[in-house]
């Protein structure tokens, strides 16, 4: 073979130093690394999605997070029927009815034998076992971008606090090549969960679904007082510590938890926190619509819920007329980073 | 920042996404000065865009697109560069 | 049915759909109603120059060359028809229409026979003509020129031309159709000394002439001949005054009246004379720029550092009271306009390659300066502003970012790429200022170029090829070779596969590198394509050279000539090789990407997982794997380009490296070196439909990957492991620019998009 000329090759990038290596090898189960993120935190950002969510909100927009195990996901547009999957399972959960493949989900143990076989990826496993070192490694990849306008990484879901211990791995091993880390969280957990996570963390954010607890639990399956308390113990641990910075934001589903006197209570919530806080409305975007059939769930989302910009506009304008503390914004990507509040006791 | 008065023009500013355009200066920059390739240039078009107007061109009279170096209007293109146009990859952030 | 057959027209109906109503944009009514007259009119040709040079070629039978070029150089000019449209305020039109096209008849005549009937009707680039237009070309001009041609006497002079014109594996028809092309003026220096001060120049020179010295044989032609065109182009602006008064009398409004007579002024005093004010910069640079598109039958007359050369006569301006912002953006417009008004003309098979009539014109902004601080001013973001009111396709604004280049101007570059024209592009000043430093240099030299030059001269020609201004000359977008081809080559022991359109199928077209099945390594395979690769470079640099030699001995250009540095005072024509710097002919490559990918796959299918045998695949090749998608899923499966995957990464950067280093060896006739590029436009379309199934699991005839971009739909981790993959490859070693194209959602920077 002939020598090649001079190879460009990539050095350095990549390579974690050996005094941050991780403590103990907690793996993480995660549904997928997003890079080139810009609504969740400032900059250019990675996401991992962590996969796993102890809520059930009937709008879910990704129900790939929602099972904390691997899965087999079908998107039957790109099957071409050979069958391929069905000689293989070794549980025979596979069989072509129609113009499909039905996968017994009973059945399943989604080995991946389908998954491996089917060539024009139909058939996908969702959920990957990665190291936190894996993890960081994949993150740091995007490192030169990062660098202009504070990217970093953001670790969302799913919930991911049910991975608490691989999470503080990840963003402890992050903070060790000095990437700007950020959480997105449900704050349905102990808080004990929560706490450990912090001191790596630059930003939190978490969600306030609905600030009524029976509507909370006819929305995601679970009464709200213990994110209610989170977000309270997590705006004093901010005021304390002086970080992380916390920005409550506050998911709009038009008809489920916008009326008037859901965003009065919601306005008086924050001021009861009695601190400057970063309030970010987020409209509702109904991506995951195909993502429910393909890992066998029945859709929960009930016609058109996209959110139209008058209506949030309203909900701004309501936050910031009762809670003076509310810096408020709409949308991920209109969160001005350089001006946001940091906690302190009013 | 430059600013003009042109009461007669028929450009009008869009609403800009802060984050989308940050982000979209940050890629170029680090792509040009410290990755050290030499030039880029963006379709920073809709898909469904060019779609719509391999349909009904006549919609689209103006519209233009990179197609190398240089830009030209979509509807002046023959189909197959059209299609090879829209089969390129669109990355959303 | 009857939409798809539409479709199959696109380029007429385009531009019928582009009626001047549709188009009315700008930032002023003049300006809006000047974009209706150039959207109004369909492209056309004017035969005006063909007959000056019919005229003046005729009549000197025998003489040197120089002079009858020279001389036919100087009538065109003379007596072009000096036209003034309503609105108007820069004075300058190449034809006798809108949108019109001056035939270069002594380079296009060998195809235009062929061409003429199907000139008004053809798929791509449809022009109009006069019947009676028609007529003369097909009695007089073309039987007259039809073998004087650089194609015609090219094809005598060659061994294999259709087979440099036609294989689709490597082809140099885009450098026979297009000499006097690919030129950064030296407008600097124009505008501080006018055309006068050239004239001048070569005064003083010519006096120097000694009869009696071998040396200066044929100098006394060049500068009776620079004489002749020098006081052609003066008298073309004292037409164009004429003709401003006497609309000015006629004229009933007092306030266009008023303009006319200052237009008259104007052109009165530039661009014979140096220039004042901006208004007169304006006017020497359009008029410049038009001429020279007359001059030359090619493409990428480029304006250069616009922003630069313009700002002292702009800050005066300001500063004394004469111009405000909104006025020189509005003259800004009505240039872009114009540049826009000149298509290009070129043969049905060209345009097949380039179709959308664009003779890729470039205006820069940013930068640095001479010394290494930021350039910009205020005019880098008029200049970016003024395509967003106006858009237009030309000319190609990009912006030259340096880490000191302001956010301000990087955002308002970025504003400018949210309205989806595709402007402007973006430039890494520090490597194509690299690229300089070793162009036309071959593998250890240096360009004659210092730093300064290049900062304050320096910036892209055409699409993205690094030049400087006034100091350059040669054409830079010459010869392609087909890398899905060469891959081809290597896995049919250099025969190009039957069932392809275009010179040879089923014939030997490359070394016979051996069956493929009896490859024993990936090393064998590997080195199969670099011998195809290598083979193809030399063959195509052995036909442009040729071409080459022609270009200088009978392809003078006065107008280049007296606009570029040292060329006067030489007494050479530049086109013969006195520029400070001569480059190309150069090399570029089309379908990196399917390279890269195909040797990845058989990498790691064949020889790696051993997963596909070579004979599954040669066979699954020849069928275009036709019962064999299985065996394609798989290919599609492999790492691919730009992914940032090290795996495929490495390949293309080997292979990238490779062949720069091959066209970099690569001698000229004028003494320079080959540089290497990535830039070729549309024709990976074109290129792919004589390429044959490839191991990447491309079928057939589908395109190839355009530019040195990742295949399509196969980057699928985001613009930013495309860029890391991107960033890998060296680009030093590509002298002669790559180009980079990327896709972003618009809907991702803009939420409300104003139509």
């Amino acid at each position: 073979m002939r020598p090649p000329p001079v190879l460009v090759r990539r050095t350095g990038l990549n390579r974690i130093p050996t005094e941050s290596v991780p403590r103990q090898p907690t793996k993480a189960m995660v549904f997928d690394i997003s890079r080139y993120m810009i609504e969740d935190g400032p900059g250019i950002r990675t996401n991992v999605f962590f996969k796993g969510c102890p809520l059930r909100c009937v709008w879910c927009s990704n129900p790939f997070g929602l099972s904390p195990r691997q899965e087999v996901a079908y998107n039957h547009r790109k099957c071409t029927l050979c069958g391929a999957c069905v000689g293989v399972c070794p549980e025979n959960a596979c069989s072509i009815e129609g113009d499909r493949v039905v996968t017994d989900r009973q059945r399943c143990t989604a080995c991946g034998k389908c998954a491996g076989a089917c060539l024009t990826h139909a058939r996908v496993i969702v959920g990957t076992e990665y190291s936190p070192l894996e993890i960081v490694e994949r993150v740091n990849e995007d490192a030169t971008f990062y660098r202009r306008g504070g990217g970093g990484v953001t670790l969302s879901g799913g919930e991911v606090l049910m991975q608490a211990d691989a999470a503080l791995e990840v963003l402890r091993l992050a903070r060790g090549l000095m990437l700007h880390t950020a959480i997105e969280t449900s704050a349905h957990a102990q808080w004990e969960r929560l706490e450990l996570l912090l001191p790596y963390c630059d930003i939190v954010f978490v969600d306030l679904k609905h600030v009524d607890s029976e509507r909370h639990r006819c929305l995601t399956g679970w009464s709200n007082e213990l994110i209610l308390e989170n977000i309270r113990r997590l705006v004093d641990y901010s005021a304390s510590h002086a970080s992380p910075v916390v920005v409550l934001r506050l998911p709009v589903i038009p008809g489920l938890n916008d009326d008037e006197s859901t965003m009065s209570e919601t306005a008086r919530f924050i001021a009861s926190l009695r601190t400057a806080i970063a309030v970010n409305i987020l409209p509702y975007h109904n991506l995951g619509i195909t993502k429910y059939e393909m890992v066998g769930l029945e859709s929960t989302i009930d016609g058109d819920l996209d959110a139209d910009a008058a209506g949030l506009q309203r909900y701004c304008d309501h936050i910031r007329a009762l809670a003076a503390n509310a810096v408020c914004s709409i949308g991920g990507g209109e969160i001005d980073y350089d001006r946001l509040p940091k906690s302190s006791k009013a | 920042m430059l600013t003009l008065d042109t009461p007669e023009s028929t450009y009008r500013e869009p609403e800009y996404n802060p984050a989308g355009i940050r982000s979209f200066m940050n890629l170029v920059r680090t792509t040009l000065n410290d990755h050290g390739v030499e030039h880029i240039q963006f379709n920073t078009l809709n898909k469904e865009t060019l779609v719509d107007a391999q349909a009904h061109p006549e919609k689209y009279p103006t519209l233009m697109v990179r197609v190398a170096g240089y830009s030209v209007y979509f509807t002046d293109l023959g189909r197959r560069v059209q299609d090879d146009v829209i089969s390129r990859t669109e990355h959303r952030f | 049915m009857q939409e798809s057959a539409a479709h199959e027209v696109g380029s007429r109906l385009g531009m019928e759909w582009r009626d001047g109503k549709s188009a009315e944009v700008g930032s002023t009514r003049r300006i809006q109603q000047l974009n209706r007259l150039l959207h109004s009119n369909r492209p056309s040709v004017d035969i005006h120059r063909t007959r000056c040079f019919t005229r003046v070629f005729q009549a000197t039978e025998g003489e040197p060359y120089i002079r009858r070029r020279y001389k036919a150089c100087a009538e065109t000019y003379r007596t072009l028809e000096p036209v003034i449209y309503e609105h108007e305020q820069l004075a300058g039109w190449q034809g006798n229409r809108i949108r019109c096209e001056q035939i270069n008849i002594e380079m296009h005549a060998d195809w235009l026979e062929g061409d003429l009937d199907q000139m008004r009707v053809r798929q791509f680039d449809p022009f109009e003509i006069d019947d009676d237009d028609l007529q003369e070309l097909r009695d007089v001009h073309i039987p007259y020129w039809r073998d004087k041609t650089l194609t015609a006497v090219w094809a005598k002079q060659v061994l294999e031309p259709l087979k440099m014109v036609s294989s689709g594996i490597a082809d140099c028809v885009n450098y026979l159709g297009s000499a006097g092309s690919h030129f950064i003026p030296d407008y600097g220096h124009l505008l501080a000394t006018g055309y006068k001060g050239t004239y001048d120049m070569a005064v003083e020179r010519a006096a120097a002439v000694d009869p009696a010295n071998p040396d200066d044989i044929g100098k006394r032609d060049f500068y009776s001949g620079i004489f002749e065109v020098l006081e052609a182009i003066r008298t073309l602006a004292g037409r164009y005054a004429a003709e401003a008064r006497r609309l000015a009398e006629t004229e009933t409004g007092p306030e266009r009246q008023a303009e006319l007579l200052e237009m008259a002024e104007v052109m009165d005093r530039v661009p014979w004379n140096p220039a004042r004010t901006f208004r007169e910069a304006i006017q020497t640079v359009w008029l410049t720029e038009m001429l020279l598109s007359i001059e030359g039958a090619g493409p990428s007359l480029t304006f250069g550092r616009f922003d630069q050369y313009m700002y002292p006569y702009y800050e005066r301006d300001i500063a004394e009271g004469r111009l405000t912002p909104e006025k020189a953006m509005e003259l800004i417009e009505e240039m872009y306009i114009k540049t826009t008004n000149i298509p290009w003309f070129q043969s049905s098979q060209l345009a097949y390659y380039f179709g959308g009539y664009y003779r890729f014109p470039h205006l820069g902004v940013g930068g640095l300066t001479k010394l290494g601080r930021d350039a910009s001013n205020e005019l880098s973001y008029l200049c970016l502003r003024a395509m967003r009111h106006v858009r237009t396709t030309g000319p190609t604004v990009s912006l030259y970012l340096h880490q000191k280049t302001p956010d301000e101007l990087l955002l308002e570059a970025a504003k400018l790429s949210v309205e989806g024209m595709g402007h402007p592009s973006y430039f890494d000043v520090e490597t194509y200022s690299r690229m300089l430093e070793y162009r036309g240099a071959g593998l250890n030299g240096k360009s004659p170029y210092t730093r300064e030059q290049i900062l304050e001269l320096g910036s892209p020609i055409g699409c993205v090829e690094p030049g400087v201004a006034g100091l350059q000359y040669g054409h830079t977008d010459s010869g392609i070779v087909n890398l899905g081809a060469v891959v081809s080559l290597a896995l049919n022991n250099g025969v190009k596969p039957a069932g392809l359109p275009g010179w040879g199928p089923g014939e030997v077209a490359g070394p016979q590198t051996g069956d493929p099945r009896n490859f024993a390594t990936y090393g064998d395979f590997h080195d199969a394509v670099l011998t195809q690769l290598e083979h193809a470079i030399r063959e195509l640099h052995a036909h442009m050279i040729v071409a080459e030699k022609i270009i200088t001995e009978q392809h003078q250009i006065p107008l280049f000539t007296a606009l570029s540095r040292g060329c006067i005072e030489k007494g050479v024509d530049v086109a013969a090789g006195s520029a400070v710097c001569n480059v190309g002919p150069t090399i570029q490559c089309v379908g990196l990407a399917d390279m890269a990918n195909s040797m990845a796959a058989v990498k790691k299918l064949v020889y790696e997982d051993r997963t596909v045998t070579m004979d599954e695949l040669c066979t699954a090749l020849d069928a275009d794997f036709n019962g064999h998608e299985e065996l394609r899923l798989k290919l599609r499966d492999a790492p691919k380009y730009g992914n940032n995957d090290d795996y495929v990464d490495d390949i293309a950067a080997e292979v990238f490296q490779f062949f720069a280093d091959e066209v970099r060896a690569q001698r000229c006739y004028r003494g320079n070196y080959s540089d290497p590029a990535v830039q070729m436009v549309q024709a990976n379309v074109g290129f792919g439909e004589m390429t044959w199934a490839t191991p990447s699991g491309r079928h057939a005839m589908r395109p190839l990957a355009d530019t040195m971009s990742a295949e399509q739909q196969t980057d699928v981790n985001g613009p930013t492991a495309a860029s890391l993959s991107y960033g890998k490859l060296n680009f030093s070693a590509f002298t002669n620019g790559t180009l980079l194209n990327m896709w972003i959602s618009r809907s991702e920077l803009a939420r409300v998009i104003a139509d």
